[in-house]
């Protein structure tokens, strides 16, 4: 050890480094007089005045702080550092889009530029590195990484960031928001729930019927090789014809479009992810334990479920988190066949070249999928406690 | 008892396991021992029916191991592998009582039966409630014993259960199994590789070359009718020194009468083995020691005459 210096330490000090680089170099808020015509980038500096300073002391702090060494406490006060930095990002963005505004330009757009997107960057940089060597309790450890995303949701909450344009995008199509963002999910989460009960059911036939492997692997391997917007087309004709052959499934909206093609694409990207991880999980168990357990006269049906599967079950759970996030992200490609979800504003943003109502529809999948891994790495932690397993 | 009659087992062509007949006796270990793919781990998986017998049958104390489910039979009797194979999500505790839930034992019953073999092992009680990975491999090992002794089973059957303890923890381990036998007199059949092993532990050895039985007498018998060539050879030319280790200094000394009185020769403690003595007269180009008692006080003296019935029908002695 001696003087060398902690991986983290070094990841906090370019998070602040990034941070007060973006926030002195870049473009702060873009301002546009209307929604179509071309932006004016405005500094931190220019548009903040003083406050800019705040900000850069925060990071000049967090710098400082890690030049120091490993203190007591010193970890804590750099996540709670990071947190102010984040919150502070976004209400000075708020407070500039505010000031921006004016009776006289009722379509004027305040968007946030790279300075306030790579210092955001550089404050959930800085947060979550300084508590990943978090000596303190557990609870402590998830509580700092609070502040910043609590602070924000009060932000919005009181109407603070209401004149940047990412929200007046948000308010003029309130409605279909909501419906847009339940729609994803839907999506995405059956998709993967019925891919992950199908995926383990075909791994339990291949750990059985070791001759279908091959003959399964081929068709799982190949769904995830079709490129997901091909995909998509192929499953076009075969789709109406179903759906206009089984009135059944054509008046459920089998055709072409629509929910139906989206559905299956997803589903069938899960399976490669969940197949592969249950039946490596099931592999990874010693064989010797499962002759201990033969020989202590455990049944078949005991041997799975009392051994097999609870040993599996960490590496199952983090296959079907990978298939999890990977569907929340495709799930944006239904809004190219008309099945909704965010890619529906996606992309109507990029038709009316609308950046920030790209960002409108980017960022709840983001968040969506951030929220899901981490829920599904938790859950994943938990089964490997419990299993007596180092790994995840 | 358990009989072997005739037992074979074809894996495919290979005859793993030829025409097998032996007698196991009760309340004694008997050592399974032959050159790896001898068939002894076959032979010793075909009891508890991990494996079946091609042809030939296999009684416990005169019932045919098929008349069993072979779920029921395995909860009857104790199994011990190489690699442990503790269930790494039980705790000490659950791992103790995988068989007496099998068989639904009462928890107040488990609990008094996990705390009663963790004493017998030499174990903490507070290992109860540690998890595999915490444990060394000689407390994985005791754990894997008291596994296999937990529902009390009459029989116990060891597949190489020391071979992946480093030699010095094995030898601790032979050491403690020896005591515990004598209090609990189980049938052990205990399979290895390592002569020393075998000499150190059995009562009887049997011996195996290529799926058939060789041998099959007490430690001694070997030396004192005279083995075949393949099993003299297996067994090592230095065979009946390391059988010397099986006998204590106690049992072969010819006492002093008369008051102790000091011969400037070295001295060993009654407890010591016939090994050790005899090394020590080599090594110090001796003809005798003397022999004392663990206050210190002399018994006798020890010299190779005292050993020289030990191979030829009565044993030697006082």
């Amino acid at each position: 050890m001696g003087t060398s210096i902690p991986r983290t330490d070094k990841a906090v000090f370019l998070g602040a480094l990034i941070a007060a680089l973006a926030l002195s170099l870049s473009g702060f808020v873009t301002y546009r007089p209307n929604r179509i015509v071309r932006g004016q980038v405005l500094p931190a500096h220019e548009v903040l005045g003083n406050y800019y300073w705040v900000l850069l002391v925060l990071c000049l702090a967090v710098l400082l702080l890690t030049t120091i060494g490993r203190k007591r406490r010193r970890d804590g006060v750099m996540a709670l550092l990071g947190g102010a930095l984040g919150a502070g990002v976004v209400f000075f963005a708020g407070y500039a889009a505010t000031e921006l505004v004016s009776p006289e330009t009722p379509f004027a757009r305040t968007s946030m530029g790279a300075g306030v997107w790579l210092s955001l960057f550089g404050a959930y940089l800085i947060t979550s590195e300084s508590l990943r060597g978090y000596a303190g309790k557990r609870l402590y450890r998830t509580a700092l990484q609070f502040p910043a995303p609590v602070a924000i949701v009060i932000m919005l909450a009181l109407g603070w960031l209401n004149d940047l344009s990412l929200l007046q995008e948000f308010f003029n199509r309130r409605g279909t928001f909501f419906a847009e963002l339940a729609t994803h999910a839907n999506l995405a989460f059956s998709a993967v729930a019925l891919g992950s009960v199908v995926g383990f059911a075909l791994a339990l036939v291949i750990s059985r019927l070791h001759f279908t492997h091959g003959f399964l692997f081929f068709f799982i391997n190949l769904f995830q090789t079709i490129p997901t917007l091909s995909f998509l087309g192929l499953l076009m004709a075969p789709l109406i014809y179903l759906g206009t052959r089984f009135h059944f499934l054509g008046a459920r909206g089998v055709t072409g479009i629509g929910w139906a093609p989206a559905f299956l694409v997803l589903f069938a990207y899960t399976l490669l992810p969940v197949t592969g991880n249950a039946l490596a999980g099931f592999r990874m168990v010693d064989p010797m334990v499962v002759e201990a357990a033969r020989g202590m006269g455990m049944t078949a049906t005991q041997i799975f479920l009392k051994i097999r599967l609870p040993l599996a079950l960490p590496v199952i759970l983090s296959g079907i988190r990978t298939a999890l996030t990977q569907a929340i992200g495709n799930t944006i490609l239904a809004g190219l066949i008309g099945a909704g979800g965010m890619g529906a504003i996606i992309f109507l943003g990029l038709a009316q070249a609308a950046p920030d109502l790209i960002l409108l529809g980017t960022l709840p999948v983001v968040f969506m999928a951030l929220v899901a891994d981490h829920f599904m790495k938790g859950l994943a932690r938990m089964a490997s406690a419990a299993t007596g397993g180092g790994a995840e | 008892m358990i009989t072997l009659e005739g037992v074979t087992k074809q894996f495919g062509t290979v005859e793993a396991v030829r025409g097998v007949d032996a007698t196991i006796r009760e309340g004694e270990i008997t050592v399974l021992i032959g050159p790896s793919g001898c068939g002894k781990s076959t032979l010793l998986r075909m009891i508890n029916r991990m494996i079946e017998p091609s042809s030939g049958r296999i009684s416990i104390s005169g019932e045919d191991v098929r008349n069993t489910p072979p779920e029921l039979l395995r909860r009857r009797i104790g199994y011990v592998i190489q690699n442990v194979g503790l269930f790494p999500h039980y705790t000490v505790f659950e791992n103790i009582s995988v068989v007496p839930r099998l068989l639904g034992w009462k928890r107040p019953r488990i609990e008094e039966r996990v705390t009663e073999l963790l004493d017998l092992m030499g174990l903490e009680r507070s290992f109860a409630q540690k998890k595999p990975r915490e444990l060394s491999g000689g407390e994985a090992q005791r754990v894997g014993v008291a596994r296999a002794l937990a529902a009390n089973p009459p029989l116990l059957l060891m597949d190489e259960p020391f071979g992946a303890v480093d030699p010095q923890n094995r030898a601790r381990l032979q050491t403690e199994f020896d005591r515990i036998q004598k209090q609990l007199r189980k049938t052990v059949v205990f399979v290895t590789h390592d002569v020393e092993e075998a000499i150190r532990l059995a009562d009887r050895i049997a011996v195996m070359r290529d799926g058939r039985l060789v041998g099959h007498s007490s430690p001694e018998d070997f030396i004192r009718q005279s083995a075949p060539p393949f099993i003299s050879e297996f067994l090592g030319a230095d065979y009946s020194l390391n059988l010397l280790a099986r006998h204590r200094l106690r049992d072969h000394y010819r006492p002093t009468r008369g008051t102790a009185r000091g011969t400037g020769n070295p001295t060993l403690p009654e407890t010591a083995s016939v090994k050790e003595a005899v090394a020590l007269l080599v090594t110090r180009q001796l003809r005798e020691l003397t022999v004392h008692d663990e206050a210190g006080a002399v018994l006798g003296t020890f010299t190779l005459d005292c050993i020289k019935n030990l191979f030829g029908g009565e044993s030697g002695g006082s």
